[in-house]
C-alpha cells in the first residue's frame, strides 16, 4: 500500500502536475480545489502529506493548515506550501503553522519529488 | 436612499452583534445605490465569517459592473482573506467586471498581477486577448504561467502564436504552455505540438511533465500521424505517461473514425485509468478495453462500474454484449461494500433477465448453476446499502432467480417501513405464475398503510380471491 | 439444447413469460404524465419545497402520484393538478402529496460517527462554554426527521451517556418534516425490526419495548422530543425555528437544487446559536453552499460551526 498524499490548489493545471509527479513515483494522491474541500475530504483516508497553495477561495491556505493543526488526527502531518507568494511575513506564518518546507512557483517535477522526498520515501 | 437602506448600512458597519450585520448584508441584496454596495464591499472585511459569507452573496445578487467596481480594489488588499474573497467573487460576477480588473494587469506588485490574471483566464472565453498575450513577456515567472494558463481557458486561437513562443524561450513554462495549447485545440497547432512531441519523445533528458502536456495536446490537435508516434514510444514511456499516451491515441482515434492501433502491453494501464472514474482518460479507457476479449477485461469492466455515471453509459452497453459478464459482476457486486454496489445491483438485475430471457430460448447452459445462488446471496448483501429505486430492481431479480427463497426474503422485505417499496413487492409477486402468490399478498390486507391495503384487496380479487371474513 | 420452453429458473422458481409484457391483474394501467405537465409540477415543488425532481425521476413521479389519481378516482394528472392548486379539497390532498413527493429512508444510530462526535465533543463543549451564565438546556433540532429514529437516537445518547456525565443538563429536542405520515410515526414512536438493526444492544435493551415484531421507544425517551410540521424552504416557518445549539440535517439537501441548498443553510446558519454546529449527510458538502461556516473535522465525519 503506497504512501497518501492530499495536494490542494485552486487551478487545475497545478494540481494535475504536481499529482503527476507524484503518481510518476507511485504515491497515490487525493486533490482538492480549495482548503474547504481538502478538509471535507480528509476523512477519506490517512495522510502522510499535505502539499497546499495558499491563495484559494472558500478557504486559504493558512486557515487550511491552522485546521489541521487544531485537529488532533491531523496535528503532525507533515505539511509543504506550494505558492507564488514570496514575502516574508507569508513564509513567516507558515514557520508559525509549523509548516516544513515553504515551496516557491513555478515549480518543478525535481523540486517537487526531491522535497517530498525529505518526509516520505518512495513507495514500494 | 430611503431610511431602511440607511439604517442597515449603519448596522453593517458598526452593530456589535455579527448576526445583526449578517442580517443587515442580506436586506441590502436588494439594493443599487453606490453607498449601499461600497457598505457591502468593505463588508468582506469583517472579523465574522457569517457576515462575510452574506456580504459576498448579496455582492453577487447586486452583480454587475458596480458590484465589481467596488469590489476590485481589494484584490490588493494584504489580508490573504480579503484577497481570496475579492478574487473569487470577481469571478463569479464574470464579464461586466472585465473593464474594472485589465488595469489590475499593469499593477506593480506582481502578487496583484498574478491574482487579476488568474480571474480573467476563470472568466473564460469572453476576455480580450491582448492584455493577457502581452503578460507573456512579464518580469515574473508566476505571472507568465498564469497568463499561460488563462490564454488556454480564454480558449482563443490568436494567443497561439504567441504560446509557441513562450514554448521555445521558456522551459518552465513548457507543461504549462502544452496544456493551453491542448484546450484551445488550434488545428493550426497540431504541427507544432508534433514536431515538439516528436522530439519530447526522442530526447533524453526531456521534462515528464512538459512530455505529458504534449500528449496532451496531441490527443486534442493532432492527426492521425500522431499515433504511430506514440504507439511507437509507448513501450520506453516511464509508467506514469503511459495513461496520458492511450488516451490521446482514442480521442485521436475517435475524432478521425480510426481503428486503434495495435498496442501490446496496455491492459495494465487501460485498468489503472478506470479507476480515476470521472475522468474523460477512464471514458476512453473504457472504450478501448471494450475492444479487447478475456475474462480479465471483463472482470476490470466490472469493477468499475457504479462510480460515474458517465463511466456508466460506457461500461453498461460494454458490459451487456460480454459473454461473462453476469460472473464478473456477481463477483464484483461481491467486494463492492462502497457506493458503486448499488449500480452494480441495477445492472446485476438487468444481466440476470437478459440471462434468463436467454435460458428461455436457448436452454441452459454449463455454468447457470452455480451462478444462480451465488446472485442471490449478492443480490441479497446488497439490500441494506441499496436506495428504494435500487431495491425495486433487486426484488425483481431475486424473484426471477430464485422464487423459494425470494419469498424468504419477503419477511425481511415486509419489515420495509416504506410503503412504496411494499407495494411494488405485491405487484413483482401478483406477476409471476406461482400458486402461492395469493397467500404472500394476502399477508398484506392488514398492512398499516391504506394504499398498501388497497392494492393488495385489488389484486387478490382481480386473481378471483376474496379475503377471508373475520 | 432443449427446444421446449423453459418453464423454471435454475434455481426451480416459475418463470415469467417474458415474451408478454407484464400486466399486473386489477391495477390500472399506469397514466402518463406529459412532458410539460411534469414541469409544472415539478416547478409547483420547487416552489413549495425546494425539492428538485430531476427529468430522470420523473417516473417516480407518475408512479407515486398515480396511486393518488387511483384513490381519488381521477381521470389524468392535470385533473389532480388543478385539485392541488385551485380544488377545495386542497389542504387535505396536500398531506397525501407531501407523502407522495419525499422520500423517507432513516434508520437508528445511523450514523455512528456523528454519533460519537455529539457524545464526545460537541455537547460537552456547549455544556463547558455556558457554565458562566448558567444556561442548562441543549436545544437539537433534527430537520427532515422523517419517521423520527435520528432524533430518538440523540434522545438516548443523552440518557445513556450524558445526563450521568451532566446531570443538570436539560436536552430539547426538536423533529421536523414535511411528510404528516412520518410524523404520526415519529410521535407513535413503534417501529419495525428493519428500522432498528443498527442499534447497540445496551440500547435496545433499555429503551425499547417489544411485541409482535415491533418496537416501542419508551416515554422517558419520547418525551424529549416534538415534532412538527416545518418546511425547510418556508421562510417564515424558518425564523421560527431559532436558538438551536445543534442542528442534524442529513441526507435531505440531496433533494435540493444548488438556489435552494444555499437558501436552506443560510437560514440553518440564523437558526443556531453562536457556537452552534450542524451537520449534513455523509456523502454530502457545503463546497459552494455556504463558506459561513468553520469546519470541524471529526473521525470519520465533519461538522460545521457558527463561530
Amino acid at each position: 500500500m503506497g504512501r497518501l498524499i492530499m495536494v490542494v490548489d485552486d487551478s487545475a493545471t497545478v494540481r494535475k502536475f504536481v499529482a503527476a509527479s507524484l503518481t510518476m513515483q507511485g504515491f497515490t494522491v487525493v486533490a482538492a480545489c480549495d482548503g474547504m474541500d481538502a478538509l471535507e475530504k480528509l476523512p477519506s483516508g490517512t495522510f502522510d502529506l499535505v502539499i497546499t497553495d495558499l491563495n484559494m477561495p472558500n478557504m486559504d491556505g493558512f486557515e487550511f493548515i491552522r485546521s489541521l493543526r487544531e485537529n488532533p488526527i491531523t496535528r503532525d502531518v507533515p505539511v509543504i506550501i506550494l505558492s507564488s507568494l514570496g514575502d516574508l511575513d507569508s513564509m513567516a506564518r507558515g514557520r508559525e503553522l509549523g509548516v516544513q518546507s515553504y515551496l516557491m512557483k513555478p515549480f518543478s517535477l525535481e523540486k517537487i519529488q526531491y522535497e517530498v522526498s525529505k518526509y516520505i520515501s518512495w513507495a514500494d | 436612499m430611503n431610511d431602511e437602506t440607511r439604517r442597515n448600512i449603519a448596522t453593517l458597519i458598526t452593530d456589535e452583534d455579527s448576526d445583526e450585520r449578517r442580517h443587515a448584508a442580506e436586506d441590502l441584496a436588494s439594493e443599487r445605490g453606490l453607498a449601499a454596495i461600497a457598505a457591502l464591499a468593505a463588508a468582506i472585511q469583517d472579523a465574522n465569517k457569517g457576515v462575510r459569507d452574506t456580504a459576498c452573496r448579496s455582492l453577487l445578487a447586486i452583480g454587475g459592473p458596480e458590484a465589481a467596481r467596488a469590489v476590485v480594489e481589494y484584490v490588493a488588499s494584504r489580508e490573504i482573506v480579503t484577497r481570496n474573497l475579492a478574487t473569487d467573487l470577481l469571478v463569479k460576477i464574470g464579464e461586466p467586471g472585465v473593464p474594472a480588473l485589465l488595469p489590475y494587469l499593469s499593477d506593480v506588485n506582481h502578487d496583484v498581477r498574478k491574482s487579476v490574471v488568474d480571474v480573467l483566464g476563470l472568466i473564460g472565453p469572453s476576455v480580450p486577448v491582448v492584455p493577457v498575450r502581452d503578460l507573456l513577456a512579464d518580469g515574473d515567472q508566476n505571472v507568465v504561467v498564469s497568463a499561460v494558463e488563462a490564454l488556454g481557458n480564454m480558449r482563443n486561437p490568436d494567443a497561439v502564436a504567441a504560446l509557441e513562443e513562450a514554448y521555445a524561450r521558456h522551459a518552465w513554462a513548457r507543461p504549462a504552455v502544452a496544456e493551453a495549447l491542448g484546450k484551445i485545440a488550434a488545428p493550426a497547432s497540431a504541427f507544432f505540438v508534433r514536431g515538439r512531441l516528436a522530439e519530447a519523445l526522442a530526447g533524453a533528458d526531456v521534462d515528464p511533465l512538459a512530455l505529458l502536456g504534449l500528449l496532451e495536446a496531441a490527443g486534442a490537435v493532432c492527426g492521425t500521424d500522431a499515433l504511430p508516434l506514440i504507439a511507437g514510444h509507448y513501450g520506453a514511456l516511464p509508467s506514469g505517461l503511459r495513461g496520458a499516451a492511450l488516451h490521446a491515441i482514442v480521442r485521436i482515434a475517435v475524432r478521425y473514425d480510426s481503428p486503434l492501433p495495435p498496442l501490446a502491453g496496455v491492459r495494465e494501464t487501460l485498468v489503472a485509468m478506470l479507476a480515476d472514474a470521472g475522468s474523460e482518460a477512464a471514458s476512453s479507457a473504457a472504450a478501448w478495453l471494450k475492444t479487447l476479449d478475456g475474462e480479465d477485461v471483463t472482470a476490470a469492466l466490472a469493477g468499475a462500474y457504479g462510480s460515474s455515471a458517465e463511466l456508466d453509459a460506457v461500461l453498461g452497453p460494454a458490459l451487456r454484449d460480454r459473454p461473462d459478464a453476469l460472473s464478473c459482476m456477481v463477483s464484483a457486486l461481491e467486494g463492492d461494500s462502497g457506493s458503486g454496489a448499488r449500480a452494480k445491483a441495477a445492472l446485476l438485475s438487468q444481466l440476470v433477465l437478459a440471462r434468463i430471457r436467454s435460458i428461455m430460448r436457448r436452454g441452459r447452459s454449463a455454468g447457470d448453476e452455480g451462478l444462480i445462488p451465488r446472485g442471490f446471496e449478492a443480490i441479497a448483501r446488497a439490500w441494506d446499502r441499496a436506495d428504494q429505486d435500487t431495491r425495486s430492481s433487486l426484488i425483481d431479480a431475486m424473484f426471477r432467480l430464485d422464487g423459494d427463497r425470494a419469498v424468504q426474503f419477503l419477511d425481511a422485505v415486509m419489515e420495509q417501513p416504506d410503503p412504496w417499496l411494499r407495494m411494488h413487492v405485491i405487484e413483482v409477486i401478483a406477476a409471476i405464475a406461482d400458486s402461492r402468490a395469493p397467500v404472500y399478498i394476502a399477508r398484506f390486507l392488514d398492512d398499516e398503510d391504506e394504499m398498501v391495503r388497497e392494492l393488495a384487496d385489488n389484486l387478490l380479487r382481480a386473481k378471483g380471491f376474496v379475503a377471508d371474513e373475520p | 439444447m432443449s427446444p421446449e420452453r423453459e418453464t423454471h429458473t435454475p434455481g426451480g422458481a416459475p418463470l415469467v413469460d417474458f415474451r408478454q409484457p407484464i400486466v399486473v391483474p386489477g391495477a390500472a394501467a399506469g397514466p402518463k404524465m406529459t412532458d410539460d405537465l411534469f414541469r409544472e409540477i415539478r416547478d409547483f415543488i420547487y416552489r413549495l419545497t425546494g425539492i428538485y425532481f430531476q427529468d430522470s425521476k420523473k417516473y417516480l413521479l407518475e408512479g407515486r402520484l398515480g396511486k393518488r389519481l387511483q384513490i381519488l378516482g381521477m381521470a389524468d394528472f392535470a385533473q389532480y393538478f388543478q385539485l392541488l392548486r385551485y380544488g377545495n379539497g386542497r389542504a387535505e390532498e396536500m398531506k397525501s402529496f407531501y407523502d407522495a413527493i419525499t422520500i423517507n429512508e432513516t434508520f437508528f444510530f445511523r450514523s455512528e460517527p456523528q454519533c460519537e462526535a455529539f457524545e464526545k465533543t460537541l455537547v460537552p463543549e456547549i455544556v463547558a462554554s455556558r457554565r458562566t451564565n448558567g444556561r442548562s438546556r441543549l436545544r437539537v433540532w433534527s430537520a427532515a426527521s422523517s419517521s423520527g429514529e435520528e432524533a430518538y437516537s440523540l434522545a438516548m445518547i443523552y440518557l445513556e451517556r450524558l445526563k450521568p456525565r451532566f446531570p443538570a443538563l436539560e436536552l430539547e429536542i426538536v423533529g421536523t418534516d414535511i411528510s404528516p405520515t412520518v410524523l404520526e410515526t415519529a410521535r407513535r414512536g413503534v417501529y419495525r425490526e428493519y428500522s432498528v438493526r443498527n442499534t447497540p444492544k445496551p440500547y435496545m435493551d433499555r429503551y425499547f419495548e417489544s411485541a409482535d415484531g415491533r418496537y416501542a421507544v419508551r416515554e422517558d425517551v419520547r418525551r424529549l422530543a416534538r415534532f412538527e410540521h416545518v418546511n425547510l424552504f418556508d421562510q417564515r416557518q424558518m425564523r421560527q425555528m431559532m436558538g438551536f445549539d445543534i442542528i442534524f440535517c442529513c441526507n435531505v439537501l440531496i433533494y435540493f437544487d444548488m438556489q435552494s441548498k444555499i437558501q436552506v443553510v443560510s437560514n440553518l446558519y440564523d437558526s443556531l446559536n453562536k457556537g452552534g454546529y450542524l451537520f449534513i449527510g455523509y456523502a454530502e458538502s457545503l463546497h459552494g453552499i455556504s463558506s459561513a461556516f468553520k469546519l470541524i473535522n471529526f473521525p470519520k465525519t465533519v461538522a460545521y460551526k457558527k463561530e
